[in-house]
């Protein structure tokens, strides 16, 4: 735009999510065997979609002793998004799998009594449904009329799903997912706490 | 491993200097500022919405009567400009600037956390900021959603509000929606014009 001279463009407050790849880890392999032989049910808060999640029983799927070299991994990985945000140190409590099929979905939540949470991918088609963000920002949106979307104004922003990628992002940020296309897309989920 | 940080949703300001980039001639800047310093006119009681020893004006047609304005053209364009280009970057329809005002603060006086309810986008210029002014605090959405935080130090994601430090000239645009306030000044003659923004078609 001629004559208009913009010294300074802050994006103020942004939302911290994170993302790691974790496909070459030397324990892959143990959690993959790990998923095939999980026994998961129907959940409420999901579609069509199965889960391990059960408040009555516990949610501990991460905490078998042969998985704890990954289980670091992932506790390193949410060390590090601590860093980054300069939170406290939180540490993995409660975890658990979810299986969504074609046509599965999850509705839209957010992970209440945790600091960070996280979603790893040990299993999922080319073409699964990405994680989709609300903003926590567009409530606030009233009088602005859009004419594009962009990343100031989004309502959702969508993160892909690729096997092997772990999600880290603040527990009170609303989430969900359309409906998958495709057969395996399968999450490992966690929350996290102060010590 | 690779990892990647990704900042989702973040608030838009955008900040300029009428002087450094030739929108506005420092000396008329000084003028305007000794201008509305000495000003007569009275508070309006309407905008008073801080605290302490400061004034604020309305004026009720920038295009008219104000001094800013009768010999200055430029300077109304340049803000025009700059609106634009902000609801460009927000990607919202363009806007124009509506009503305006001014407020000159002396030492020990604040203005209370507020927004500009029915508005688009508004933004203040900074016509005098002597040393001990200070700029705008912008007041961060998020913290309503932020039950479980404990932080070791304040970053970007979790600082409850951005203080902007600005100089003579300095123009700061930012949405409407947001909340922002000045802290305490610890000199006197901090003198600022603000401006609200509105969709043409409305008015």
């Amino acid at each position: 735009m001629d004559g208009v001279h913009v010294t300074g463009q802050y994006g103020l407050f942004p939302t911290l999510v994170a993302t790691y790849n974790l496909l070459d880890h030397p324990a892959y392999s143990k959690i993959v065997t790990e998923v095939n032989k999980t026994v998961t049910s129907q959940h409420s808060i999901m579609k069509d979609s199965e889960s391990t999640y059960d408040e009555s029983a516990g949610n501990n799927w991460l905490d078998k002793s042969y998985l704890s070299d990954f289980r670091q991994q992932i506790q390193d990985c949410v060390d590090h998004y601590a860093s980054e945000y300069k939170l406290k140190q939180c540490f993995i409590k409660n975890s658990w799998m979810n299986r969504v099929g074609k046509g599965g979905s999850v509705r839209a939540h957010r992970h209440e009594g945790s600091v960070i949470s996280g979603a790893f991918y040990p299993v999922a088609d080319e073409g699964s449904c990405p994680l989709v963000f609300k903003s926590p920002i567009s409530m606030y949106r009233m009088s602005e009329i859009l004419l594009t979307e962009d990343l100031y104004n989004c309502y959702n922003q969508e993160i892909p799903c690729e096997q092997g990628q772990l999600i880290l992002f603040p527990s009170w940020l609303e989430h969900y997912t359309d409906d998958n296309k495709t057969d395996n897309r399968i999450t490992i989920s966690f929350n996290t706490f102060y010590q | 491993m690779s990892k990647k940080i990704i900042d989702l949703f973040p608030t838009p300001v955008f900040k300029t200097n009428l002087i450094d980039t030739e929108q506005y001639d420092e000396l008329a800047l000084s003028e305007l500022a000794k201008y509305l310093m000495s000003d007569g006119a009275p508070a309006n009681p309407e905008l008073q919405i801080g605290e302490g020893d400061m004034k604020t004006c309305y004026m009720e047609d920038w295009k008219t009567t104000s001094y800013v304005i009768d010999d200055d053209d430029e300077l109304c364009d340049a803000i025009n400009a700059s609106l634009s280009q902000f609801a460009h970057a927000q990607g919202t329809e363009y806007v124009k600037l509506a009503d305006s005002w001014y407020t000159v603060m002396n030492k020990g006086s604040r203005i209370h956390r507020h927004r500009h309810e029915s508005n688009v986008i508004c933004g203040t210029l900074f016509v005098s900021m002597p040393e001990g002014s200070h700029g705008l605090a912008f007041v961060n959405p998020t913290t309503v959603a932020k039950m479980e935080d404990r932080v070791n130090t304040s970053t970007k994601y979790s600082e409850a509000a951005h203080l902007m430090e600005v100089k003579n000239g300095d123009l700061l645009i930012y949405p409407s929606w947001l909340e922002h306030f000045v802290p305490p000044v610890e000199c006197d003659g901090r003198v600022t014009i603000s401006f609200n923004a509105d969709y043409s078609r409305f008015r």
